[in-house]
C-alpha cells in the first residue's frame, strides 16, 4: 500500500483559477458573438487579431523564459478579447495587433507575468493605442440610447456598443456565478450614480456597452484591484467618482480608461491602509 | 498511562505513531476477559478525572481545571460530511454528554454549560433542547465547524450569538465530557475512544479501544472500497495524513477518513482572487502572508499578524490557484518562533 502523505487540507474547493478564467472567457462571448452578427467579418478580424496577438506573444515569452505554456491562454485570450472589442471595427488590423504584442510583453510580462502586472493589460494597451493613433482608435462619442439601440446598435463604430445588452448578459452571468470580485462593481455603481444624481447629469450615456464592460470585466479583474474587503469597495468607488470627474471635461470613453489606470496605480497604497484587523491577536487555542 | 484491554504484555518496543514519528509502545496480548478492577476512590473531582487518563485528550490537555472559570463550552461541530463523531455521541450516549458537561461545571465551578452543535443539524439540537430542559445547560447552533486551535474564535462568536460575554470560558468537546462521565460516574478510565470513519466500505461511527490498529478499525467496517491513496487521521482540514495504517487509535483521535482519488496538484500564480481574505475567520491576509513567507520575509509576516493564525486551513481550501497557503503560514510562525 503506497500512501501519500501530504500537509492538510486533505480537501480542495472545485473551483480553479483555470476554471474561473475560461468562465470569465465564456461570459465575454455574448459581446463577442453580437459583434461579429453587426460588424460581420471586419468585426471578426479585430477581435482575432487582437487575441492573436495576445497569446502569441504570452506563448513566445512564456518559451524564452521556459515556463509551461499551455496554462496561460486563458488570461491573454481575456486580455485579447477585451482589448478588440474596445476598437472600432474600421481600425486597420496593426492597431489590435500592436495593441496585443504590447498589453502582454510591456503592461503583463515586464513586471513578472499573470498575478503581477499592476496596471490591466488590456486598459493600458487600449490608452496607449488612442494616445498614439487617435484617428484610427477614436469613435464619436455616445449621445443617445434607446431601448432598440441597446439590443442592438446600427450606428455603432466600437465593437463593444453592437449590443450593450448581450454585455450585460455576460457580466451577470459573473455576478450570479460569484466568479468576480462583488464588492468592486458594488463601489464602481456608487461613485458613478451618486454624484451624477446630484449634478443632474443625464444618466443615458452610462448605460453604454463601454461602460457595462468596464463594470463587469475590467475593474473586477482580480490581478489589478485590492484584495483587502474594504479595499475593494474603495477601489470601485474611485473609479466611478474619477470617471464622472473626467466625463465633465472630456468624453466618456478617454475617462473610463484613464480612470481605470489611475485606480489600479492605487491598489498597492489602498491594500495597505485597508490591512483589515485580527479578530484574535493571540492566535491559537485548544 | 491504563491498559486498554486484559491480557499479557508481550513487548515493549518502538511502533508508527500517527503524529508520523516513532514511539515506545506496549504490545498486549489479550486474554478476551476484559474484567474491570474496583474502582479506586480519589479525592476530588479533578483528581479523579485527571487520574482516569482524561488528560490527553483532543482540546483537553491544555484545559486547566485549577483556573476557574462561569462558562463550560462543549464544542459539538462536526466537519460533515468527513466527521460526524460528536453528532453519534449526541445520538447514542447523550445522557453522558450531559452529565459529563454538569462534572466539568462542577469541577471548575461555573454557573453555566453550553454545547455548540452544528445549526443545519435542526433534529438533533431539538432533541438536546428536550434533554436539557430545566438544566443550566444551553444549546446552541453554529454556522461554522470548529477545529484544533479555533477554540477562541468559537468562544467569541458565541458571545456576539448570545449577547453575554465568555471571557472566563472553559473550551471542550464532547467526547471528553464523554471521558468524564465515564471516569467519574463509571469509574472506567479513559480506554475507549469514539470516531467516526469516512470512506471504508461501511461509514459509520464506531468505539475503539486505545492502541486498535487503523487497519483494524476499517477491517471492522467492511475494509477498503479500493486502493486506498489517503489515510487522515482526525480533520480534513487539520488532520495528520499517515504513512501506514497499521497506527494505533491514540486518546486524540476522534475520525478517520480514507481517500482513493489524490490529485497531485501543481500550485499556480497567485492572482489575487482574494478567496483567501474572504474565507479568513479572524481577518487576516493569507496570500500576503505566504508570499513573504516564501521569500523568508518573516518581519513582514509578524507586521501582517502573522501569529493570529489559527491554522484552520480554509484558505487552503479555497485557494484555487491550490496554492499550500496554511503551510506556508505555519512556515512563517515556526520561523518566527510563534507557533
Amino acid at each position: 500500500m503506497k500512501l501519500v502523505v501530504s500537509p492538510p487540507p486533505f480537501i480542495k474547493k472545485e473551483r480553479t483559477t483555470s476554471k474561473v478564467l475560461w468562465s470569465v472567457v465564456f461570459a465575454l462571448l455574448p459581446p463577442v458573438v453580437a459583434a461579429v452578427y453587426l460588424f460581420q467579418i471586419s468585426g471578426l478580424l479585430v477581435l482575432f487579431t487582437s487575441a492573436f496577438s495576445c497569446i502569441l506573444t504570452e506563448a513566445v515569452i512564456m518559451k524564452m523564459s521556459g515556463k509551461k505554456v499551455s496554462l496561460h491562454m486563458a488570461p491573454a485570450l481575456i486580455t485579447g478579447l477585451i482589448l478588440g472589442l474596445l476598437l472600432p471595427a474600421k481600425a486597420p488590423l496593426w492597431i489590435p495587433f500592436i495593441g496585443g504584442v504590447f498589453a502582454i510583453a510591456i503592461v503583463k510580462q515586464a513586471f513578472g507575468g499573470h498575478g503581477s502586472n499592476i496596471f490591466n493589460p488590456a486598459i493600458a494597451a487600449w490608452v496607449f493605442l488612442m494616445i498614439s493613433w487617435a484617428t484610427e482608435t477614436l469613435t464619436p462619442p455616445i449621445t443617445f440610447y434607446d431601448f432598440g439601440s441597446f439590443l442592438l446598435n446600427r450606428q455603432a463604430e466600437r465593437l463593444v456598443e453592437a449590443s450593450p445588452a448581450f454585455v450585460l448578459l455576460g457580466g451577470l452571468f459573473l455576478f450570479l456565478t460569484r466568479l468576480i470580485k462583488l464588492d468592486v462593481p458594488v463601489g464602481f455603481l456608487l461613485g458613478v450614480y451618486l454624484p451624477l444624481i446630484v449634478l443632474g447629469d443625464s444618466l443615458t450615456p452610462w448605460f453604454s456597452g463601454i461602460f457595462i464592460l468596464m463594470l463587469f470585466f475590467v475593474i473586477t479583474d482580480p490581478v489589478t484591484s485590492p484584495i483587502t474587503k474594504r479595499g475593494r469597495l474603495l477601489f470601485g468607488l474611485g473609479c466611478g467618482l474619477l470617471v464622472v470627474l473626467y466625463s465633465q471635461f472630456a468624453n466618456l470613453e478617454d475617462g473610463l480608461g484613464l480612470s481605470v489606470l489611475l485606480m489600479n496605480a492605487l491598489v498597492p497604497l489602498i491594500d495597505r491602509f485597508t490591512k483589515p484587523r485580527p479578530l484574535l491577536l493571540e492566535g491559537m487555542d485548544v | 498511562m491504563h491498559a486498554s484491554i486484559s491480557g499479557t504484555v508481550s513487548e515493549i518496543g518502538t511502533r508508527s505513531h500517527p503524529f508520523g514519528h516513532s514511539s515506545l509502545c506496549v504490545v498486549i496480548t489479550s486474554d478476551g476477559k476484559d474484567k474491570w478492577t474496583k474502582p479506586t476512590v480519589t479525592e476530588g473531582l479533578q483528581q479523579t478525572i485527571l487520574e482516569k487518563g482524561v488528560v490527553e485528550t483532543y482540546s483537553l490537555h491544555r484545559l486547566d481545571l485549577d483556573r476557574g472559570a462561569d462558562t463550560v463550552i462543549l464544542n459539538g461541530t462536526d466537519h460533515r460530511p468527513y466527521v460526524f463523531v460528536d453528532k453519534a455521541i449526541m445520538l447514542e450516549e447523550r445522557e453522558s454528554v450531559i452529565v459529563g458537561l454538569k462534572l466539568l461545571m462542577e469541577t471548575v465551578d461555573a454557573k453555566k454549560g453550553i454545547i455548540g452543535i452544528n445549526a443545519s443539524d435542526i433534529n438533533l439540537i431539538e432533541a438536546m433542547r428536550h434533554e436539557v430542559m430545566g438544566r443550566d445547560i444551553e444549546i446552541v447552533g453554529l454556522k461554522k465547524e470548529y477545529t484544533r486551535g479555533m477554540g477562541r474564535l468559537l468562544s467569541r462568536d458565541l458571545s456576539s450569538q448570545l449577547g453575554t460575554g465568555l471571557k472566563r470560558a472553559i473550551i471542550s468537546r464532547v467526547l471528553t465530557a464523554r471521558a468524564v462521565y465515564q471516569a467519574v460516574e463509571l469509574g472506567r478510565p479513559f480506554v475507549d475512544s469514539y470516531l467516526s470513519v469516512y470512506g471504508a466500505s461501511e461509514t459509520a461511527a464506531v468505539k475503539a479501544r486505545i492502541g486498535t490498529s487503523f487497519q483494524e478499525v476499517i477491517g471492522a467496517l467492511g475494509g477498503y472500497k479500493g486502493t486506498p491513496r489517503r489515510i487522515v487521521m482526525n480533520s480534513p482540514m487539520t488532520g495528520v495524513a499517515q504513512h501506514t495504517d497499521e497506527v494505533p487509535v491514540i486518546r486524540a483521535t476522534y475520525a478517520l477518513m480514507v481517500q482513493y482519488d489524490v490529485p497531485i496538484e501543481d500550485p499556480g500564480p497567485c492572482i489575487r482572487c482574494a478567496q483567501c481574505v474572504d474565507v479568513c475567520p479572524v481577518n487576516l491576509l493569507p496570500n500576503m502572508l505566504a508570499l513573504y513567507s516564501r521569500k523568508g520575509k518573516f518581519a513582514e509576516c509578524r507586521r501582517y499578524h502573522v501569529k493570529a493564525c489559527i491554522e484552520c486551513g480554509y484558505c487552503s481550501f479555497a485557494c484555487p490557484s491550490k496554492i499550500p497557503l496554511m503551510q506556508l503560514i505555519r512556515h512563517a510562525k515556526e520561523s518566527l518562533g510563534v507557533g
